[in-house]
């Protein structure tokens, strides 16, 4: 009975399945279009709770004579995950007032740099860089609290992204080890970009310029880094698909 | 039926294709680089004179020879390969690439022994003339970075080193050297006797300028170095007296002029990069203060005054014209750093720039304007100090040295600050072998000191001019 009914229905049903397989494969083609606008992190089910914590930033003590306090201006970072719309407040940088002179800063400075031995403790007396992204130094009398650092937010994966960062980390010394520049470039601004591509294991497969500085030189104290520095160390294992398939672009500035 | 299952199977393995998305790009940013220096190779000229071997020519060109090498090895970029480790005949390789001239020089005997950079010359003399025809290359790219010939009279022949010097540095840093500059210094003579020399920035080719036969000191350089002024203690016949007037003197003409001649002390003169004016103390009755000598009027108005008998004296002119540095003891106890805007009126109050040490002194500005010299007493003894004018900070200690002769655990005092065109280098004076002479040091690196001047006089208050190219 039932196979009679199959047989008859044999035209629908095979227009059943023709619709019913179109239908499957629209689904599919749904979430892979949708997937190509979303991260291709993988998805870990943990049993632990995922907490991002925004905590508070530095406590300053403020004296009694004006100390305008400078805020950080955020360098843009990209990362990852495609930008999502990051719910953090970005701090206006104010126009900057003159430093007032700090007496007593100033007279521990030249104390320091008068006792003896001087000269061995000259080279970590650095000079000051243009004040863009640091701090005043008239601060420096006032107490300071230190906060808790800010996360970024709400990314995608906390953890992972922590162990990417940890690894990219330990990319950067490795090469900052081996990068050398001969000494009389060192007063120009130069600066580069070197585009890498690694494999799961942290061999080099291709390194090339992406954004030259200009000078043949200086690229080649940038690439010869990278060089020195390969084989890089294996990545952790469930990274290594992200990191084979990331382009990473080294940024090297200048002396 | 077919051809819409041919199409939906050709849509599907066209989205899997795109299942796999592009890849993400990550930005590491590495920190500024270590440095190195350079190798670099220079083997002995050739001489390209007749048969003979001439002994004053050959002399010649050693003497350019060990001029420029001198200059590379301060400038701090270079070490020196040594002669032993070079693989070819360096007396009979040619100056050019062998590839451009028969029996030229094999790149490759260079990069093999790690050099980078090579300098071949070689040189004749005709008559007076010496002639140098020199070739700086880069040796990992295997190309020539230029070659030039230069050409002077045997007199001036350490120009032809300081030339190349300056075109070798500049050609490889994009900046100018500073091996053609001048230093304008107060040299005691003999016994109370003190004239102004001017003199290449190494200490050689000595000339004097002040002709009083008495004491003649603190010496300054006009803006475009065709000048110096300086205070003399010249005679007046007529109220038969000395006084310490200002003098100008013109390079060029080998005349004298007499600026300011107020009865007391007209000295420490400093001129307005405009050219225009002339900044220098005139103490009439005791304690003095700065005034501005217009050129064009031949007026003298006052720029700093007191407050109270304070004595205002050393003032410095900022590379941009708009501020003055000078020292002032104001505060009522030890001299120390002052700011003030360049023209403006002796009731302006100046900035304090300096609050440590006990007494602070000579401020000399960087070519940049960014930093400030000064000399700064401290524990018995003056040592050199940098101050950046932005943060007003004092952030590093020049100099620092025993004194070699006498009694060796005492300091010696270094003094009298003032920066070399390029700004890297800071000339000063220090008795730390007895008479007090000149010495360089780095200003941005490990505080390397090298003694220019050798010998028992006394070196006072010396000033780099600008660079003469």
């Amino acid at each position: 009975m039932s196979f009679l009914k199959a047989k008859l229905k044999h035209d629908h049903f095979k227009l059943f399945l023709v619709v019913s397989f179109s239908t499957h494969l629209l689904v599919v083609a749904l979430f892979q279009i949708g997937s190509l606008f979303t991260s291709n992190e993988a998805i870990e089910i943990k049993s632990a709770m995922k907490v991002d914590m925004v905590a508070l930033p530095d406590k300053h003590q403020q004296k009694p004579k004006k100390a305008p306090a400078k805020k950080k201006v955020k360098k843009p970072k990209p990362a990852p995950p495609p930008p999502k719309p990051k719910p953090k407040p970005e701090p206006k940088a104010k126009p900057k007032p003159e430093p007032k002179i700090d007496k007593k800063a100033q007279q521990d400075a030249f104390s320091k740099l008068n006792q003896a031995d001087a000269f061995s403790k000259l080279d970590d007396i650095k000079e000051p860089e243009p004040e863009e992204n640091k701090e005043s130094d008239n601060d420096a009398s006032d107490d300071k609290y230190k906060g808790n650092q800010i996360l970024d937010g709400n990314s995608l994966s906390g953890l992972n992204k922590m162990e990417m960062n940890a690894y990219y980390n330990t990319l950067i010394t490795q090469v900052q080890n081996e990068f050398l520049a001969p000494a009389f470039l060192s007063q120009k601004d130069l600066r580069c970009s070197v585009i890498v591509q690694l494999d799961e294991r942290g061999y080099v497969l291709r390194r090339d310029i992406e954004s030259s500085s200009g000078n043949e030189l200086f690229d080649e104290a940038a690439l010869s880094a990278i060089d020195r520095s390969s084989p890089f160390p294996t990545p952790p294992e469930r990274l290594q698909n992200t990191i084979a398939r990331n382009k990473i672009i080294f940024r090297f500035p200048r002396q | 039926m077919k051809k819409l299952s041919l199409i939906i199977f050709t849509l599907f393995f066209s989205l899997l294709a795109t299942a796999q998305k592009d890849s993400n790009k990550v930005y590491l940013d590495v920190g500024d680089a270590k440095v190195k220096k350079s190798l670099l190779a220079m083997p002995a000229f050739l001489y390209f004179g007749s048969g003979k071997t001439n002994s004053t020519h050959i002399r010649y060109g050693t003497e350019i020879f060990e001029t420029i090498k001198q200059n590379m090895e301060v400038s701090s970029y270079f070490t020196f390969v040594k002669p032993d480790a070079f693989l070819e005949d360096t007396s009979k390789a040619k100056l050019k690439p062998k590839t451009l001239e028969e029996g030229g020089f094999d790149f490759k005997s260079w990069s093999a022994i790690g050099t980078d950079f090579l300098i071949k010359a070689g040189y004749s003399v005709s008559g007076s003339t010496v002639k140098l025809e020199i070739y700086a290359y880069s040796v990992k790219q295997m190309k020539l970075i230029f070659g030039r010939t230069y050409s002077a009279k045997a007199s001036d022949l350490r120009q032809i080193a300081h030339t190349f010097s300056d075109d070798f540095i500049e050609a490889l840093t994009g900046k100018k050297g500073m091996y053609r500059s001048k230093i304008a210094v107060t040299v005691s003579t003999k016994a109370g006797q003190k004239e102004i020399f001017v003199m290449d920035w190494d200490g050689k080719n000595r000339k004097q300028i002040s002709k009083f036969k008495n004491i003649s000191i603190s010496p300054a350089w006009s803006p475009d170095a065709k000048k110096v002024a300086y205070t003399s203690f010249a005679y007046h016949p007529k109220a038969k007296v000395r006084n310490a007037d200002l003098f100008e003197y013109d390079l060029e003409t080998g005349k004298t002029f007499m600026i300011s001649s107020k009865k007391g002390i007209n000295s420490g003169a400093a001129y307005h990069p405009n050219g225009e004016e002339l900044y220098f103390s005139i103490s009439e009755n005791g304690a003095p203060d700065i005034y501005i000598y217009d050129r064009k009027t031949e007026k003298r108005r006052k720029f700093t005054d007191g407050p109270l008998g304070a004595m205002n004296v050393e003032p410095a002119v900022s590379p941009d014209g708009k501020l003055v540095a000078y020292s002032s003891d104001r505060s009522g106890k030890q001299p120390m750093v002052y700011l003030k805007k360049a023209g403006s009126s002796p009731k302006a109050k100046p900035k304090r720039l300096t609050f440590a040490g006990r007494y602070n002194s000579t401020p000399a500005w960087s070519p940049d304007g960014k930093l400030i010299a000064f000399s700064g007493h401290k524990d018995g003894h003056f040592d050199i100090y940098l101050l950046n004018v932005e943060t007003k900070r004092i952030f590093k200690k020049l100099t620092s040295a025993k004194k070699r002769v006498g009694n060796t655990n005492k300091w010696a005092n270094n003094e009298s600050p003032t920066f070399s065109p390029d700004g890297r280098f800071v000339m000063f004076t220090s008795d730390r072998y007895g008479p007090h002479q000149l010495f360089i040091v780095d200003v941005h690196g490990k505080n390397i000191e090298r003694r220019i001047t050798n010998d028992n006089k006394n070196y006072e208050k010396p000033k780099w001019s600008k660079l003469l190219d």
